[in-house]
């Protein structure tokens, strides 16, 4: 079954998917790639870069490496060292668990999957009860991860179809 | 689903207001760049961009708003506050263009809970005068509901 598919289907129908559907793409997630396309990177974040790192960093960054920077360095989400691989590494436990929340919707015209779940994010500076993680079935990537206090710091209006799968 | 109904704002620290205060100050001074950089954009970078600087933001404004309304904003905390929201209302173009954001998006800034709402300076809101005809209906009807 082609799972980007199906998380379309589910946010056009607005069902709720069966619990074989719902592992299967937790499945299909769980070993999806962060993306990894250049992004370009504001002034005003690459001058907080620089301030906590001590050093400029690129103009463009692949978005995986964006993220990064921005969880270990800006945020204190991760601790300092973490690779993109770990980082990745965490997001799929996160999107595993067993005590994950799960909603499909649209995010300005994309489908979306979000999961949320306790975080198990270990040594972290600054760090929150849950992680969230976003998959977009349009680029069949995770597009964002990070750790957060709970659904009300995630979602608002923007979110349309919000639907809680489990 | 109408998830944030109901917040729980005691789960939120003193570091989670600085977090949500240093993502919405990013999302705002970064729109002159943004917005210059948009058209050039593909639709990765575009998705990227209000997952990123918009996204990490915007649902943890709402939050700062309930927050600001029960007082556990500091008096800077607060002052900032204000002057992101008046900033990101005096670049509402560049909002709209990169985040979707218009003219029912400032009125929720109001309804959430901003210090502006405290002050009687004048601000200026850019707004497209089609998308006002947009929203014309809605606003001509609040009004006929008000008795002269």
């Amino acid at each position: 079954m082609d799972i980007d598919a199906l998380i379309v289907e589910l946010i056009e129908s607005g069902r709720l998917a069966t619990q074989d559907e719902l592992s299967q793409i937790v499945a299909h997630v769980a070993q999806a790639p962060f993306a990894s396309r250049p992004v370009r990177i504001s002034p005003r974040l690459r001058g907080e870069f620089v301030t906590v790192l001590g050093k400029r960093v690129a103009k463009r960054l692949p978005s995986v490496e964006f993220h990064l920077l921005k969880r270990v360095h800006l945020e204190q989400q991760w601790p300092v060292g973490t690779t993109a691989r770990q980082y990745v590494a965490d997001l799929y436990l996160a999107v595993r668990h067993p005590a994950v929340r799960i909603w499909t919707y649209e995010y300005h015209g994309e489908p979306m999957v979000g999961f949320l779940a306790p975080s198990q994010v270990q040594n972290a500076p600054k760090p929150e009860a849950f992680v969230f993680v976003a998959y977009n079935a349009r680029y069949g990537a995770i597009t964002t991860g990070f750790q957060a206090s709970g659904p009300n710091a995630v979602f608002g209006k923007e979110h349309q179809r919000l639907m809680q799968q489990r | 689903m109408n998830i944030s109904d109901n917040l729980e704002l005691s789960v939120y620290t003193s570091h989670d207001i600085e977090s949500f205060l240093r993502n919405y100050e990013l999302m705002v001074k970064s729109l002159p760049e943004l917005a210059e950089w948009w058209p050039e954009m593909d639709d990765f970078e575009r998705q990227h961009t209000r997952t990123t600087y918009f996204g990490e933001a915007w649902a943890p404004r709402r939050v700062l708003g309930a927050l600001y309304r029960v007082g556990r904003l500091t008096p800077e905390q607060e002052a900032g506050l204000a002057a992101l929201d008046d900033e990101l209302i005096q670049h509402l173009d560049e909002a709209n263009l990169c985040y979707g954001l218009d003219l029912q998006s400032i009125a929720q800034l109001f309804t959430w809970g901003t210090p502006l709402a405290q002050s009687d300076e004048i601000i200026y809101i850019p707004i497209r005068p089609r998308t006002l005809s947009e929203i014309a209906p809605a606003l001509a009807a609040i009004g006929e509901k008000v008795p002269a």
